[in-house]
């Protein structure tokens, strides 16, 4: 069960708040930089995919996001009210007639730095969790 | 350790020659893109514009970000110019590497580098 659940609008500034509120929190419970940093990637991604491409930046809806910090690891829920997407019709960004598309890269970068990544049938909620590694 | 919940972006544009140095410190995230790609615009827009992006003090950038600078990479083509990065270090080189994007953008290890060129 996510323990913390916040709607936003279809708002970039409002997605900020949420992305710093997030990483107040992440690097208080003394997360590495490179983790805060794969978080911090990872939900931006995610909320600018939400709004921009699921939403399409309409102002009548909404972003959910589900999240749950604790000391071992984080877990994100981030669902939008667009039609969803099949993740095998997303072109992949590192083929070489893709290279200098200036699209495609925000997904490949939430699989690159979180530990599990799933979405739900529908394509419009992801799923993502990044365990923290313990520290000599 | 960065503070990656506040940080933000400064730029520092300075001429060199007829170049255009570009020191981005700090933080780039989703709400600093539009005024990036704005100032961006503004550099590769000239004629033959050489703009280096010094990436020293650079803490993060997501795809938005790396679209925005292909955007500007193109906008430079047209004009026949160049965007030259400096120094991309850590995850900013790991994003680079992952995307491929370090095979299109011409990368160096100093500003001096980039500049000579």
């Amino acid at each position: 069960m996510l323990l913390s659940k916040k709607v936003i609008q279809s708002d970039l500034e409002e997605a900020r708040q949420l992305e710093e509120h997030v990483l107040e929190t992440v690097q208080g419970c003394g997360y590495s930089d490179a983790e805060a940093f794969a978080i911090k990637l990872a939900l931006e991604e995610a909320l600018i995919n939400a709004i921009k491409h699921g939403n399409r930046y309409d102002p009548d809806k909404t972003v959910t996001v589900c999240y749950d910090i604790e000391p071992d690891r984080v877990r994100f829920a981030v669902a939008d009210e667009g039609p969803g997407f099949a993740l095998c019709n997303v072109p992949d960004p590192t083929a070489d007639e893709n290279l200098e598309r200036p699209c495609g890269r925000g997904i490949m970068l939430i699989r690159a730095y979180m530990d599990e990544v799933s979405y739900n049938e529908e394509g419009n909620e992801l799923r993502m969790v990044k365990r923290r590694v313990e520290q000599g | 350790m960065t503070d990656f919940a506040h940080e933000g972006l400064d730029l520092q544009v300075q001429q060199s020659g007829s170049a255009t140095v570009v020191a981005m410190r700090g933080s780039l995230g989703m709400i600093d893109v539009e005024s990036v790609q704005e100032q961006l615009r503004r550099l590769v827009g000239q004629p033959e514009a050489v703009v280096v992006l010094d990436m020293s003090d650079l803490h993060f950038i997501g795809a938005d970000g790396l679209d925005m600078l292909l955007v500007s990479r193109g906008l430079s083509r047209v004009q026949h110019g160049q965007i030259r990065l400096v120094n991309p270090s850590g995850e900013i080189r790991r994003i680079l590497e992952l995307t491929r994007l370090d095979k299109v953008f011409g990368i160096y290890a100093s500003v001096g580098d980039a500049l000579g060129a």
